[in-house]
């Protein structure tokens, strides 16, 4: 029970990355079509975004696996499996293949601010609200 | 608060006044009665102890059993946890998680953690997790005696 527990904890975490993950591929996709005045997206694009989204969500929870602390090693092997899986998927699958190169570097320096944008909340954000926490807790314990 | 003393021979008596639902009264009374106010507990040997709640650092169900954590044992409580936040909880005690009660007095540190959960060091070194569930109601409790 307590493996199924973890196991279910594990997923329910995960798969909202996923999600997230997915959204945001399918999305850039989308406006990437459209610009090109394309109305459809193929299958088999929306498919394999999906499965690149969930073995890196996979991974991203290996990486950072429950209670683990934010440590520059593992933000730097998040950020490189990271450009693997969605650059490496970009070009395996051909998702903006029709795109010029201009087009595909946009992509990429979005997909790098888009990590940056993730890490800035986890690495500075986190530590600023750990810092306001504590003052309000020593600040509980001297009414106390 | 003013403090008034008054030197006269006799049993030592403390009165306490105030308004009714003032939180600061509660607070001065609830310490005084956990002067007196001890836990009887199990130890390790199996032996009973009186532990202050002071002294406590977390405690934890586990199996429907309730066990009290100070800085050098293990105790068990022959109480809920439910029982031991309702009547310590003026004094820190706080319900962290659904098999959890921390001291926030004992709490060193606090660390914001990804999900809204929140990460409690205590001095011994261990970290105790305030689920994403329990993590408002600490903020606000934290909040309402940053303020008060």
């Amino acid at each position: 029970m307590k493996t199924y527990l973890r196991i279910y904890r594990w997923s329910m975490q995960m798969k909202l990355h996923m999600a997230l993950y997915t959204f945001v591929t399918i999305f850039l996709k989308a406006v990437c079509s459209l610009l090109q005045g394309v109305n459809s997206l193929p299958i088999m694009d929306i498919a394999t975004m999906w499965l690149v989204s969930l073995v890196f969500a996979m991974i991203e929870s290996a990486i950072y696996p429950e209670n683990s602390s934010c440590t520059k090693g593992r933000t730097l092997a998040w950020a490189v499996v990271a450009n693997l899986c969605f650059i490496g998927g970009a070009w395996m699958f051909g998702w903006f293949a029709e795109l010029p190169l201009r087009g595909k570097i946009i992509l990429v320096v979005f997909l790098e601010m888009g990590l940056a944008m993730m890490r800035f909340g986890d690495q500075f954000v986190l530590k600023m609200d750990s810092a306001q926490l504590t003052k309000e807790l020593k600040q509980y314990q001297k009414k106390i | 608060m003013k403090l008034q003393i008054e030197h006269c021979p006799g049993e030592v008596q403390v009165t306490v006044r105030g308004p009714e639902d003032s939180a600061e009264l509660q607070t001065i009374v609830a310490l005084l009665q956990s002067e007196s106010d001890r836990m009887w507990l199990l130890n390790e040997q199996q032996e009973t102890v009186a532990v202050s709640p002071r002294d406590i650092l977390w405690a934890e169900m586990v199996e429907d059993k309730v066990f009290v954590y100070t800085a050098g044992s293990v105790c068990r409580a022959p109480f809920s946890l439910a029982a031991l936040e309702l009547r310590w909880g003026v004094l820190g005690l706080f319900r962290c998680g659904k098999s959890t009660v921390v001291n926030l007095n004992a709490v060193q540190s606090l660390h914001s953690r990804p999900g809204g959960r929140i990460e409690a060091l205590l001095p011994t070194g261990e970290k105790i997790l305030i689920s994403r569930r329990y993590a408002p109601a600490l903020r606000e409790k934290l909040q309402g005696g940053y303020e008060g």
